[in-house]
């Protein structure tokens, strides 16, 4: 690695930190927006440099990782940041998805949030980007924790700021943060254990230490507690009920970038601790009694987020229960340890980020122009708004997963890993949650296209850059379904990446 | 805001050995026991009890809010100071050598007075902010 690249691990959480910390000194009016920008953009390029740098390296050399010391403290005793190929794409999406929400959000943190607040608001924000990022990029287990901690405080906090426009907003995030906060003591216990059993804390070295010890009650009890803090935090059926509430009353940029990275970060931590730390030797990493249990999980996930998604009185909520939904799909595509399903479900992150962040963004103009999502309120959308309405279609479209858009491209390689994998019923709960997206999109193209316009008022016009990430993101969700053999290519080798057992 | 003689005087005369034994607490957590957590919960101690004692108004005088709300970044920007620093002289971040690279001990040393005094600065600030806010003052 050359000396241009060598300090670029370290950045990925130096800048959105430092800026998180500026943003209360210096972000007063327009400059916490442009704070965050700058620093948002600044992540997307670094974590998109490595991500290239890596997938190039990797395809010489697999498997192929960056490990930063640090400190200067080589690993396994110091801290160590490793950056593989799974680590950067992520890392890029959620850093690249904070950009894009950032970028939608001026008017709407100045619409929704008290002056004198939005400084701390660009620092919550900040922050928690940093956390999630952190997470993607720690090689050390007890760091995950903390970088966890540091993304689930911000995170409730900025849930809480929604209550200028919604009070509920305060018992949601309360209700997030009771469970939110046993997941993560889950969690900690689980790494309690596991520094217990091999008496460190660096992933890779626990990883080491467990292949040589026979499985015994401490890691069975260890991955437990994993698995149901994870599962918290990803909002995994039935885990997921903090999460329709928080979305729907969170600023409406705090909900976007909720739904597009958070849920992900947390399915990140999953496969990280399961393939990379669990996995045992030459072996599956999950037994068939794990894969029934998590797989019901799952597939309830898919027909009740689905179900529960056609009956919601608001746009927003329509959304969050769709994502119970699709965290299902993600889910049961990494379970089953085949290398198809695992691609499919590292695309579906990607796109599901791309696609759910694009809705909530139509969301979020709904609410500046309109006060509003909910769906009777929306009658004649499609007349009175045509490009935000037609986008919400379009990002329905890639929810059921129609051929040209991505969510087809992420559904296929599922369905050929979950049936090659000999999972014939879960590919079947695919399917089926297919035909429920179609009825859910199809209720808003209904209440929108077919029936007569309201005349209540619009408030404000369609600014530009509002509507612009929306474009960005829904195209790149259409652009990859029709272009996408690199992204398969860099979902792939991560996939095999993961598989291959090497954190 | 208290009455009493009695608390007011002791409370008064106590209020600057708080502050310096935080201060040492601060010092020693190099060497032993103690550092940035712990001093900074102890000077912001200091200052809820001058707050209890002689009133908010007189404690904003000594101690003002736009500086508590500055320290809270000032101190994490201290920490990740020293850490660019390590970036910048070409090793890694937080590499306590580079500060002094003739005399390794003296640059840890120097690097973990700095990082700790940047903790205890964040701490007592948001151990202020944090009472001030249960005190049901507007942000």
């Amino acid at each position: 690695m050359n000396s241009e690249t060598s300090m670029l691990p370290v950045l990925i959480v130096l800048i959105p930190l430092v800026g998180g910390v500026l943003a209360p000194i210096i972000g007063r009016g327009i400059f916490g927006w442009l704070l965050a920008l700058v620093t948002t953009g600044a992540a997307t390029f670094v974590s998109g440099t490595l991500l290239l740098f890596i997938h190039a390296q990797n395809t010489l050399t697999p498997p192929f990782a960056i490990s930063y010391p640090l400190g200067g403290w080589p690993a396994p005793h110091g801290i160590e940041l490793k950056i593989d190929l799974l680590s950067a794409l992520l890392a890029t999406l959620v850093s690249g998805m904070g950009f894009m929400v950032t970028l939608f959000s001026r008017q709407g943190v100045d619409d929704e949030i008290p002056a004198d607040r939005r400084r701390f608001f660009w620092s919550l924000w900040l922050l928690a980007i940093t956390g999630l990022l952190g997470i993607l990029i720690t090689g050390d287990a007890f760091n995950v924790y903390v970088l966890l901690e540091i993304s689930s405080l911000t995170i409730y906090g900025l849930i809480a700021m929604g209550r200028q426009r919604n009070r509920q907003a305060l018992t949601a995030a309360l209700n997030y943060l009771v469970l939110g906060s046993v997941g993560a003591s889950f969690i900690l216990i689980a790494i309690g254990l596991l520094y217990a059993k091999t008496g460190t804390l660096n992933m890779a070295d626990i990883h080491a230490k467990l292949l040589l010890a026979p499985v015994d009650a401490t890691v069975l009890t260890a991955r437990a507690f994993l698995l149901a803090g994870v599962a918290l935090k990803m909002a995994l059926f039935p885990l997921h009920l903090w999460m329709p509430a928080a979305y729907s009353t969170a600023p409406s940029a705090v909900a976007a970038l909720l739904a597009a990275t958070a849920t992900k970060v947390g399915i990140y931590m999953g496969m990280r601790f399961i393939f990379s730390v669990f996995a045992m030797s030459g072996g599956a990493a999950l037994s068939e009694a794990n894969i029934l249990i998590i797989g019901i999980c799952c597939g309830a996930a898919i027909i009740f987020g689905s179900l529960s998604a056609a009956r919601q009185p608001s746009l927003s909520l329509l959304l969050a229960y769709s994502s119970v939904a699709q965290i299902g799909y993600i889910v049961v595509g990494m379970t089953v340890g085949h290398i198809d399903a695992m691609t499919g479900s590292i695309l579906h992150m990607v796109f599901h980020a791309l696609i759910k962040g694009g809705l909530f963004l139509c969301a979020g103009i709904l609410i500046y122009r309109l006060g509003t999502t909910r769906l009777e309120d929306l009658a004649g959308l499609g007349q009175r708004m045509p490009w935000v309405s037609g986008a919400i279609v379009v990002g329905g479209l890639g929810m059921i997963g129609i051929p040209g858009t991505a969510g087809f491209v992420s559904k296929f390689y599922l369905l050929k890993g979950l049936i090659l994998s000999g999972h014939p019923v879960l590919a079947g709960l695919v399917l089926i949650g297919s035909v429920l997206a179609a009825i859910y999109t199809w209720r808003f193209v209904e209440i929108a296209y077919l029936r007569p316009a309201e005349d209540t008022p619009l408030r404000n016009g369609l600014p530009f850059e509002k509507f612009l990430p929306v474009l960005l993101l829904l195209g790149a969700s259409i652009y990859l379904g029709l272009q996408p053999g690199a992204i398969i290519d860099v979902a792939h080798d991560a996939a095999q990446q993961l598989l291959g057992g090497s954190p | 805001m208290s009455e009493s003689v009695v608390l007011r005087t002791i409370g008064g005369m106590l209020f600057p050995y708080i502050l310096v034994y935080g201060l040492y607490v601060q010092m020693h957590g190099e060497i032993g026991p103690g550092g940035g957590f712990q001093a900074g919960v102890l000077v912001a101690a200091a200052f809820i009890l001058h707050s209890l004692l002689f009133g908010k108004e007189l404690t904003d005088r000594l101690l003002p809010t736009w500086l508590v709300d500055l320290s809270m970044s000032l101190g994490v920007l201290l920490y990740i100071g020293v850490g660019i620093v390590g970036l910048v002289k070409g090793s890694y971040f937080l590499d306590y050598s580079v500060l002094d690279p003739t005399h390794p001990a003296h640059a840890e040393a120097l690097g973990m007075t700095l990082v700790e005094a940047g903790v205890g600065l964040t701490v007592a600030s948001v151990i202020l902010t944090m009472v001030r806010k249960v005190n049901g003052e507007p942000a």
